[in-house]
């Protein structure tokens, strides 16, 4: 999904194969502290399991990517893998997701995220839909602090959008949309 | 009388056919994100055969209203519902 922070902004853009399977180009510029590094990934993702209840969905993905980086005036070859699981019912929300870019050169990023959420209110299908959601990421390239973000999620139809404000200070944006 | 007769088969024009179109209720499990179940509104709107799809969230069902004199199989709704990533339970039939 599209997403921005001061430090860190990327673009994702995914093809559903079939249910189980989606292409994918993953695009992140960032602020490390070696310096600005941006990657471009084309990326295979996967679902691995998915666990469907009356009120309740769980799901594990797997992405595996290769691609290219910028990095201190270099192009490096990178290849990504990452994990998510997620577990959700209508009140409810928790996801956990582990990501790494190994480079050819200096420019590796690896990024952990957890969060869980509540819906303060639960509405219909045709309904605005809010979410309030605590978020927390590590990407040691990138800080050797922990950053927790508090963010409201709200989507109506096929738009999503999430803004928050870290505990740092930092902007956080995101926007989904499928067709 | 003539007038009668003009009336009446004027009526019998303008009033629609009251055909008896058939009416699926499918149970889904999984059925727990709005955003994500946008799939299954699209999947079915673009079968020819469904006039309307309505997705209750609060009773995990989806009600189809199929267009006269199409239907759909139970494997075909099955396969929209799974394909979208959700799982059926049950499905129910009724004109």
């Amino acid at each position: 999904m599209p997403e921005y922070t001061n430090s860190r902004q990327e673009i994702e853009m995914n093809y559903s194969l079939s249910r189980k399977e989606a292409l994918g180009l993953l695009a992140v510029r960032a602020d490390t502290e070696d310096g600005d590094a941006t990657f471009v990934i084309p990326k295979f993702n996967y679902l691995a399991y998915r666990d469907n209840e009356k009120n309740s969905q769980a799901n594990v993905y797997i992405s595996l990517g290769a691609g290219g980086a910028e990095f201190k005036d270099d192009t490096d070859l990178v290849g990504l893998a990452s994990v998510q699981a997620d577990y959700e019912t209508r009140r409810i929300y928790t996801l956990a997701h582990i990501e790494t870019i190994q480079s050819s050169g200096g420019s590796d990023l690896n990024h952990f995220r957890y969060r869980a959420g509540f819906a303060p209110y639960v509405e219909g299908y045709e309904a605005i839909h809010t979410w309030l959601i605590g978020q927390v990421d590590y990407s040691p390239e990138m800080s050797d602090d922990w950053t927790v973000t508090p963010l409201v999620r709200v989507f109506y139809s096929n738009l999503l959008l999430e803004a928050g404000v870290s505990l740092k200070g930092d902007p956080f944006f995101a926007l989904i949309t499928h067709f | 009388m003539k007038i009668k007769n003009i009336v009446f088969a004027s009526l019998l024009l303008t009033t629609p056919s009251i055909a008896l179109a058939e009416e699926v209720m499918v149970g889904i499990n999984g059925l727990v994100c709005a955003f994500c179940a946008q799939g299954i509104k699209r999947a079915f709107g673009q079968k020819e055969a469904v006039e309307s799809v309505e997705v209750d969230m609060d009773n995990k069902m989806v009600s189809l209203k199929l267009r006269e004199p199409f239907t759909l199989s139970d494997e075909e709704i099955r396969k929209v519902i799974t394909d979208t990533g959700f799982d059926v339970t049950a499905i129910n039939r009724s004109k």
